[in-house]
């Protein structure tokens, strides 16, 4: 959601500050100091300009924490486990670095099909039509990436004591991604991967549905049994974070883990008569 | 995915605890999974079953007081523009230019849109300069802090039939006519699912023009018995936001004369409209399609030769 010059932008603009309206006491006055006055302006478009031309440089400044990091920890792996001898390891160039190298060259051609073939695919009509803050318009559908926590938001339509559905909504809203901070928390299995976790495995696919479904509830209407679904969704996506990740890790008995990486590796390739065992891998090192 | 719990727990302690009980619950697991699969199925498919019945109820409401719009969805038709090599027809581009300035442009301006860049239509710049003196153009102020009229120069931009969109829209029975520089981009109906998903396949990204098109040969339809249309509005089954709008049916058969033998008819009007409108939102739609394709072939060749290398690569390690 960019520059609020046009209709549905302006609309996102307005709708996003909006959030910030539902904070008791100071809440209109850090909504008004978001927009640089009663509505959405000028200043609106300057700050929020100013906020997404700053926001690529910020994260070119995380991609170097990342760089820094995987110095440092070095790379994850599928099993989970950590690196116990130098078997276990390959040097990241070449290995990984060709791998990164074809993955990145097959996400450039579906991103370039869309660039190319099907740009406004993601996009809405209404992005074509100039602003006008007397006019907005019926149905706001932000991008499709903001769908799901948009759809979180319109599920609380109820009060809950002192929280009118308003507060509520944009607490739920921020509450679901603020639970993607308290995963290393909550999650209380002593096994990190999932290809060990059958039950895990099995919450976490229908956590993927939920979400997608969340996303498409999030395109719709708020009216109907859509809302009902969308609460409905919307318990599981909170559910799975405060139940299922705490309780499972205590309750559920993982398959057998391997003693290293280089066994797992071993044992998956026994079937298929996979290459030399003589370096297995799936962790490389970051040295290179 | 998964979180890392941290060192504490030693990978020893977890295999001994495990391993014992691993016999047990595999076969057991297996099954709850299959089951809870089963079920939840079930369960997805009745919400499913009774969001459609619902979404059917609200469809069958009365005919005449229809909820959701369009009531028609566009007829999808053929492009010269569409799909991976599209190109625009130029011959079709001037007719569409010639019903814009006969008939359209009474109402809607297209202000975004250079007489200059009308040399894509394969006009000569002697034609553009014509084209553009035929046009005056309100400029100033002048050394006396005058404005003045001048004949359009091919720099100019299509000039507006009204000062303002409060003119436009006093003059229009309450709704201003849209500018239609961007028009063939900022309409389009909701394609839906699946549908969505075939289109990434087939490349469908004509909704514009054929929206107008159809919105454009739509004022035949006549409104189902018991219908209300509100005073001063024309019903028309493909209106993208009600049951009729302001603007009443600009076409009629043998309104503008076709030098190059072409039907005229309003559906050939309206294509060639709807294709010079597309053209006039996207003039860069063939560089775009064509560099596309270079990049894609391109990407293709790299990325397998990326791909060799890296089986060659990984070939002596067990991964
Ligand atoms: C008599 C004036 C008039 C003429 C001539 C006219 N229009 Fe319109 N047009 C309007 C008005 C008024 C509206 C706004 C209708 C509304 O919103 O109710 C409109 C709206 C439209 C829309 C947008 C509908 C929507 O989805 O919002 C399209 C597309 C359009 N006109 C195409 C054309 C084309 C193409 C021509 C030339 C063949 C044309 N019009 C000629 C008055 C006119």
């Amino acid at each position: 959601m960019c520059c609020p010059g046009d209709r549905c932008r302006s609309g996102g603009a307005t709708v996003i500050t909006g959030f910030f309206s539902a904070i008791p006491l100071v809440g209109e006055w850090i909504q008004q100091l978001l927009l640089g006055g009663f509505a959405v302006d000028n200043p609106t478009l300057n700050r929020f300009f100013s906020l997404h031309y700053l926001l690529p440089f910020m994260i070119a400044g995380v991609v170097v924490l990342h760089i820094w990091a995987l110095h440092v920890v070095g790379q994850s792996n599928p099993t989970g486990i950590e690196v116990k001898s130098k078997t276990d390891t390959v040097a990241f160039t070449p290995y990984a670095t060709i791998k990164d190298a074809f993955g990145m060259l097959v996400f450039l051609f579906i991103f370039a099909y869309f660039v190319f073939y099907l740009p406004n695919f993601l996009g809405h009509p209404d992005n074509y039509v100039v602003a006008d803050p007397l006019k907005t318009p019926a149905h706001i559908v932000p991008e499709w990436y903001f769908l799901p926590f948009y759809a979180i938001l319109r599920a609380i339509t109820f009060n809950i004591g002192p929280i009118n559905s308003k507060l509520g909504g944009v607490l739920a809203m921020f509450g679901s991604i603020a639970m993607l901070f308290l995963v290393p928390w909550l999650d209380t299995s002593k096994v990190r991967s999932a290809v060990y976790r059958p039950w895990y495995k099995l919450f976490f696919w229908l956590f993927v549905i939920d979400a997608v479904l969340l996303g498409w509830l999030g395109s719709q209407p708020a009216e109907g049994s859509y809302v009902f679904m969308a609460q409905m969704a919307t318990l599981f996506y909170f559910a799975f974070f405060l139940v299922v990740l705490p309780v499972l890790g205590l309750i559920e008995t993982p398959r057998r883990l391997p003693n290293s990486i280089t066994e797992a590796v071993l044992e998956k390739n026994k079937g298929g008569g996979g290459g030399h065992p003589a370096r297995a891998t799936a962790a490389p090192e970051t040295k290179g | 995915m998964t979180p890392k719990s941290g060192d504490r727990f030693s990978d020893k302690i977890m295999l001994e605890t495990t391993t014992a009980r691993q016999r047990i619950s595999r076969g057991f697991g297996m099954k709850t999974i299959l089951t809870s699969l089963a079920l939840l199925g079930l369960v997805l498919a009745g919400t499913a079953a009774a969001t459609t019945g619902a979404i059917a109820q609200e469809e069958a409401h009365s005919e005449a007081a229809p909820t959701h719009f369009p009531i028609h969805e566009p007829k999808e038709m053929d492009w010269s523009f569409a799909g991976p090599f599209g190109t625009y027809d130029k011959a079709q581009l001037q007719r569409g230019l010639k019903v814009y300035k006969e008939v359209c442009a009474a109402c809607h301006s297209m202000k975004l849109v250079a007489f200059r860049t009308l040399e894509d239509l394969g006009y000569s710049e002697a034609q553009v300069k014509a084209l553009a003196a035929e046009y005056t153009i309100n400029d100033g102020p002048n050394d006396a802090g005058e404005m003045f009229d001048r004949p359009g120069i091919p720099s100019d931009y299509f000039p507006a039939p009204y000062p303002n969109d409060q003119a436009a829209a006093a003059a229009n029975g309450g709704a201003a006519p849209p500018d239609m520089s961007l028009l063939a981009k900022a309409r389009g109906v909701t394609r839906g699912f699946p549908r969505f998903v075939f289109d990434i396949f087939t490349q469908y990204a004509q909704g514009g023009p054929d929206y107008i098109h159809s919105l454009l040969t739509g004022y035949d339809e006549q409104p189902p018995a018991g219908m209300e249309i509100p005073e001063g509005t024309h019903y028309n089954p493909y209106f993208i936001a009600g049951v009729s709008l302001k603007m009443p049916n600009p076409l009629s058969d043998d309104q503008v004369t076709y030098d190059d033998g072409s039907p005229q008819t309003v559906d050939q009007y309206s294509r060639d409209v709807s294709a010079f409108l597309m053209w006039a939102a996207e003039p860069h739609l063939e560089a775009r399609k064509k560099t596309g394709f270079r990049v894609l072939v391109f990407l293709l060749l790299f990325g397998a030769l990326v791909y060799l290398t890296k089986r060659k690569v990984w070939a002596g390690v067990a991964h």
